[in-house]
């Protein structure tokens, strides 16, 4: 794997280190520590209410931590010039907001220039160059609202790239994807990963499918159960405490089939 | 027409009606996107309590009921916040309580002869020039910020987080559109008055949007149907002898209604 060749150039772009979070007194995270550096992808994985979100809302500094460390690489200039792409959860967003492709890409650039600039060429190349990477170049005209779930997620990852950022944070990107649609996405993942050699940071509630292609997963139910490489084999007591006793986990390793062939379609392609 | 224009009342009237036609087009837009147009009926309301304390305080009421109506805003987030319940819920609960209360401070003045319809439905016999440079200043310090942070107000409009996240200061340009929202309603007070001054923040965008399903064009459009339903409906109150307020909401929502209905037919 090309990402793998590069192992030591890495950076760490942000250290987590003993987070807690409480809403009210309800402590939502606690002794959480963890690390993304660039060039991989981290899967957070978890059941409703295990505190994914909020993990990443810290580490993103909209919710304020009760305790802990949240620090980035210098390359990450906090939120003055972006740095950090961001792609929210579909429900934060208005699905029908009556703006064209290249408008909603557009913004990105706009956010990082002084209030008296206007776009110039160098801009114009970001948001071309943004656009194709996520093939919707010939999209650039379309209303927002005709696309499908699918297009709509690449354009916001495209929005996300115009920022420039070192590091991607993806709250439940898969959510309301086909099959199809999703194996796409993880596809584009793992471009940005090995191409731009970012870091990117995936809440998700799928284990079965993410853990082909990722680097490391963290099991999270208020604190992280597990953090590891997902090859590995999550422990089963890791999964129980997480997800519950009730649950049978179809896990997916190099020795499925199924995965073997995923596996091999990442590495072509 | 002309004779009409000669009377100094009626040309201030006219002159606030096209500035108030343009910032309402413009803000509609923004208010409708994020969902907050009861937001605009929260501030108007509110509005009557500010100039109660005007009257009662034998201050100017303009700007009574300016700073009442800004500091009601940021009251009204803090009740939604400690109190635990929804912004809307926490407007329902302050605009009446602002204009119960501006109720009972005016009956305790009770020597002042106050014009409380004109108030409420609007009074162009009201309007001073000190109003039109009022508007005046809006309009320029509105169309400079509309100028120069369109596109990071688009932004943050779309999706305040992210916006956030990617480097507009969000809570700063909040703010201003915020304090610029209720002075526009402030000013917007005597021509057509409290209660109805609400239509006009969420009408223009309405319409709009009937039209386009494109931003500019919502705005355009927007501001095309303002200048037709304020200033076509300022003549028409005089023609009709009614209140002008009335006659641009009554008017105005007509217009929506129909073009809605003939949209909703031509598409099917």
């Amino acid at each position: 794997m090309k990402h793998l060749n590069n192992q030591h150039n890495q950076k760490v772009l942000v250290k987590v280190e003993d987070l807690w979070v409480k809403f009210n007194d309800h402590v939502v995270l606690k002794e959480i520590n963890l690390k993304l550096k660039s060039q991989e992808i981290l899967s957070i994985v978890g059941p409703n209410g295990g505190g994914k979100t909020t993990l990443i809302r810290a580490i993103l500094g909209l919710v304020k931590p009760f305790r802990g460390k949240i620090e980035f690489d210098q390359c990450i200039n906090y939120r003055k010039k972006g740095c950090i792409g961001y792609l929210p959860q579909k429900t934060q967003y208005d699905q029908n907001f009556p703006v064209n492709v290249e408008d909603v890409v557009s913004m990105s650039r706009y956010a990082q220039k002084g209030w008296w600039e206007k776009l110039n060429s160098e801009d114009k190349d970001i948001i071309n160059q943004s656009l194709e990477f996520v093939d919707m170049t010939d999209y650039r005209r379309e209303h927002f609202s005709n696309l499908s779930g699918g297009q709509k997620q690449r354009v916001l990852i495209a929005r996300a790239l115009a920022v420039q950022p070192k590091m991607l944070i993806l709250d439940e990107p898969s959510t309301g994807l086909d099959m199809v649609a999703q194996d796409n996405f993880y596809h584009l993942l793992v471009k940005l990963r090995d191409q731009i050699g970012l870091g990117i940071i995936m809440v998700s509630h799928d284990i079965g499918s993410v853990s082909v292609f990722i680097d490391r997963i963290a099991c999270l139910k208020v604190k992280i159960h597990y953090h590891g490489k997902p090859e590995n084999c999550i422990p089963s007591h890791a999964l129980e405490e997480v997800f519950g006793k009730n649950v049978n986990f179809l896990y997916h390793d190099k020795e499925c089939e199924t995965c073997k062939k995923n596996h091999d379609h990442f590495i072509k392609s | 027409m002309i004779t009409l224009l000669n009377l100094n009342f009626f040309r201030n009237a006219v002159v606030i009606s096209f500035i108030l036609s343009i910032l309402f087009g413009i803000f509609s837009f923004f208010i409708v996107s994020r969902k907050m147009a009861f937001l605009g009926v929260g501030i108007s309301h509110t509005a009557f309590g500010g100039v109660a304390l005007g009257i009662l305080f034998n201050l100017n009421p303009f700007f009574t009921a300016l700073v009442f109506c800004l500091f009601s805003a940021i009251i009204i987030g803090k009740v939604a916040k400690y109190g635990k319940i929804s912004l809307n819920t926490s407007i329902g609960i302050y605009f009446s309580f602002a204009m119960a209360m501006g109720a009972v401070l005016i009956k305790l003045k009770q020597s002042y002869n106050f014009d409380l319809s004109g108030y409420l439905f609007g009074n162009i016999l009201g309007i001073r020039s000190f109003d039109i440079w009022t508007a005046l200043c809006l309009l320029v310090i509105f169309l400079f910020l509309i100028l120069f942070f369109f596109n990071r107000i688009l932004f943050l409009t779309f999706d305040e987080e992210v916006a956030l996240i990617s480097g507009v200061s969000v809570g700063l340009l909040d703010t201003i559109l915020l304090f610029l929202l209720a002075a526009i309603i402030v000013v917007s007070m005597k021509m057509v008055g409290i209660i109805l001054v609400s239509a006009l923040v969420v009408l223009p965008a309405s319409f709009g949007s009937l039209l386009s399903s494109n931003y500019r064009g919502i705005i355009w459009w927007g501001i095309v149907f303002n200048l037709f339903i304020i200033v076509g409906g300022l003549f028409l109150s005089y023609f009709l002898k009614t209140p002008p307020g009335a006659t641009m909401v009554t008017s105005g929502t007509l217009i929506y209604f129909i073009s809605m209905i003939a949209t909703y037919l031509l598409r099917r």
